[in-house]
């Protein structure tokens, strides 16, 4: 039986939480969960403690990106051999992680997306949203020959050489920067269409209109160094 | 006459300053040295001023100060822009450090909750 661990960040979701943690030992009882509380103010750890669920407390908040890293080590630490990065804010349903499973072991890919763009879904996306992923995608479409519809997905299912690749080596804004550098290293990715609730409590982590934007930049950015990195990766 | 003195024992005491830090332990020595060589330079530049208008002269800048002026910026810039590296550095091992501590506390908790 291979080993699947549930990375799932938190930074305040004891709202959240405790529904997430069940719906995943309800619908995929052979997989462990991990619970990476990335130093809450509320009492997120004792949630998850109390229900008897693994969780690793960071010392202080080291962002979303860099809490996802940390369950990815514990991951290659203790020898999983699939990791589902899961959101804590209950977007993510537990049923679809399975189909996310199943895809990677039919077409033997190193990273399946869980995406909310390949087939029209009920999921109500914002304005930003729909451009930024538009952008990215054509940008990922045009320099590495590939459509990901939905690179921005937090919902992701990795295996065992993108496990060891990530916890050595993770970039602190993991978006289609991220894709496209797994691409140019040849690893293959795959999406399925995968359904997703809408936030019940708490505010998302690119809210506002200054925000999208400012990370809009930053990651544009980030794919230009990518890019420029590539061409001298070619020459050598 | 008096100014050039003036900006030579500047240049001394910045240079006696630094190194009585490096002697407590409390700065680099490789870093340092960066920064006795921009002590030595003004102690240079306030004992010889001329050195600066003769430079400025092979240039061709016309008002002297300023080429010494633009090379305090650059300097300044550079050791800035190398402590922003650092500090990028230091914060890449802090969080890789607090990554490894909370994964172990969570292996100790692991074992204290199976020997009990």
């Amino acid at each position: 039986m291979d080993k699947v661990l549930f990375v799932i960040p938190a930074y305040n979701e004891s709202e959240n939480i405790e529904k997430v943690i069940n719906e995943i030992k309800n619908d995929v009882t052979y997989a462990d969960i991990l619970i990476v509380n990335d130093c809450s103010k509320d009492n997120t750890k004792e949630v998850v403690e109390n229900l008897g669920i693994q969780c690793i407390t960071l010392p202080f908040n080291v962002r979303y990106a860099m809490a996802v890293q940390t369950g990815i080590k514990y991951a290659y630490q203790n020898d999983y051999d699939y990791v589902i990065q899961f959101d804590a804010d209950g977007q993510h349903i537990a049923k679809e992680a399975e189909k996310l499973l199943n895809k990677m072991k039919e077409t033997n890919a190193d990273i399946v997306i869980g995406s909310r763009f390949l087939e029209k879904t009920d999921y109500p996306h914002s304005f930003f949203r729909v451009i930024g992923t538009k952008i990215f995608t054509f940008l990922i479409k045009s320099f590495c020959k590939k459509k990901i519809t939905d690179p921005t997905s937090g919902f992701q299912c990795l295996n065992k050489k993108v496990i060891k690749r990530y916890a050595t080596n993770y970039p602190e804004f993991p978006d289609a920067n991220l894709i496209m550098e797994m691409l140019y290293e040849g690893y293959d990715i795959q999406e399925i269409t995968a359904n997703m609730r809408i936030r019940e409590n708490g505010e998302s982590m690119h809210g506002g209109i200054i925000k999208p934007i400012k990370y809009m930049i930053l990651i544009l950015y980030t794919i230009i160094i990518i890019l420029i990195r590539n061409i001298f990766r070619k020459r050598v | 006459m008096g100014v050039n003195l003036f900006f030579a024992i500047v240049g001394i005491v910045l240079a006696i300053y630094i190194l009585i830090n490096v002697k407590n332990n409390k700065f680099d020595i490789s870093e340092s040295l960066l920064w006795l060589f921009g002590t030595l330079a003004i102690i240079i530049i306030g004992i010889f001023p001329n050195i600066v208008q003769y430079v400025s002269n092979l240039v061709g800048i016309a008002y002297a100060p300023s080429l010494f002026f633009l090379i305090c910026i650059i300097f300044i810039l550079l050791i800035n822009f190398r402590n922003s590296k650092k500090i990028l550095k230091h914060q890449e091992k802090i969080i890789l450090l607090a990554q490894e501590v909370a994964i172990l506390k969570e292996k100790i908790k692991l074992k204290e909750d199976v020997n009990e």
